[in-house]
C-alpha cells in the first residue's frame, strides 16, 4: 500500500540524504526531539545500517558542509530531501524563519522555484494534519494539543 | 512518518510498542521489504535506545505472544501500537484476516469502540493518498 521509493536510493547516496535533513533540523540553532524523532525515523525508512546511524547521529555535533554535502546527491535526491526535510522542519508544530531559508537554499540547489516549495509545505501540512486525526480517532487529547 | 506523543512515552512504554509491532511482523507469516521498512521507521520514531533496537530486531525472529506484548502496555502506548500496527498491516498492500483478527484483538484489549479498526484502516488509507501525493509531487518536479 506504501510506495517507499526511498528504498530503491543507492546507499551511498542515503546518508548525504540524511545529513541534509540534520541541517535543516538544527538550522535554527537548536535540534528539538520531534525533530530527532522524525529523523530517526527516516533512517528506519531508508535502513541504514546501525552502525552508520551511529556515524550520522555524530553529525548532529560536527556536520559537513552544505556545499560538501549536496555535492554527493543528483538533482532527484535534492527534491526528495527537500521535500523531506520540510517534514522535518515542521515537526516541531512550526517552520520558522531560519528553517524557511534552509529550504529556500536546497530548493535553489534542486532547481526548485518558491511556488514548487510552498506546494511542499503545503503538502507538509496536509500530512500533519492527517497524522493529528489518529489522535482523534484513538481519543488521545494530549497529542491533539502537540 | 510525523512525530507524536510516542517518543514522549517512558522508555519502558516505547519498548513495549516496539514489542508489539515485532509481534505484528509475524501474524501473516510473511515480512515484505514494505512492513520492515515501515517497522524500522516506527523504531526510529520510538528513539529507543540501540540496545532495545537490538532486542527488538531478535525479537522479530521468535516474537512474544500478544498476550504477553499487551501486558506491557500502557493505555497511550497501546493505543499508538494498535495505530501503528495498522499502518505495518496495511505497508504490504493488503490487511489480511490474520492481520485483522490481531487488530480487533489489540483494540478489544485497549476497550475501544467497535469499529475503531474500521477507523484507523480509513485513516490509513488516507495517509496513503497523502504519502502517495508527495510522491506524485516529486514527479511532477522531475519532468
Amino acid at each position: 500500500m506504501y510506495p517507499h521509493h526511498t528504498l530503491e536510493m543507492p546507499l551511498e547516496y542515503r546518508s548525504p540524504y540524511i545529513e541534509l535533513l540534520l541541517l535543516m533540523a538544527g538550522s535554527d540553532g537548536d535540534i528539538v526531539r520531534e525533530e530527532l524523532a522524525v529523523i530517526e525515523s527516516y533512517m528506519g525508512k531508508l535502513m541504514i545500517h546501525p552502525d552508520e546511524r551511529v556515524v550520522l547521529r555524530t553529525k548532529l555535533e560536527s556536520s559537513r558542509k552544505y556545499a560538501e554535502i549536496i555535492k554527493d546527491l543528483n538533482k532527484p535526491l535534492l527534491k526528495l530531501a527537500l521535500r523531506d526535510s520540510v517534514v522535518v522542519g515542521i515537526s516541531d508544530g512550526v517552520l520558522d524563519k531560519k528553517e524557511i531559508q534552509f529550504a529556500k537554499k536546497l530548493a535553489k540547489s534542486a532547481g526548485v522555484d518558491e511556488k514548487t516549495l510552498s506546494k511542499i509545505c503545503d503538502w507538509a501540512i496536509d500530512g500533519w494534519n492527517w497524522h493529528k486525526k489518529s489522535a482523534s480517532i484513538l481519543r488521545l487529547e494530549d497529542m491533539d494539543d502537540t | 512518518m510525523l512525530p507524536d506523543t510516542l517518543h514522549k512515552l517512558p522508555q519502558e512504554e516505547r519498548f513495549a510498542y516496539a514489542r508489539l509491532l515485532a509481534y505484528m511482523t509475524k501474524v501473516d507469516n510473511e515480512l515484505s521489504i514494505d512492513e520492515m521498512a515501515m517497522f524500522e521507521q516506527r523504531l526510529g520514531t520510538a528513539l529507543l535506545s540501540p540496545k532495545q533496537r537490538d532486542k527488538i530486531r531478535k525479537a522479530l525472529k521468535s516474537p512474544p505472544s500478544l498476550e504477553e506484548c499487551l501486558s506491557g502496555l500502557g493505555e497511550e502506548a497501546g493505543k499508538l501500537a494498535l495505530r501503528d500496527a495498522t499502518l505495518m498491516a496495511a505497508a504490504d498492500g493488503t490487511v489480511d484476516e490474520d492481520e485483522l483478527e490481531a487488530l480487533e484483538a489489540i483494540a478489544e484489549h485497549l476497550g475501544l469502540v467497535d469499529d475503531a479498526v474500521e477507523k484507523l484502516l480509513a485513516w490509513t488509507k488516507e495517509g496513503y493518498h497523502w504519502m502517495s501525493s508527495g510522491y506524485d509531487l516529486m514527479n511532477n518536479l522531475s519532468r
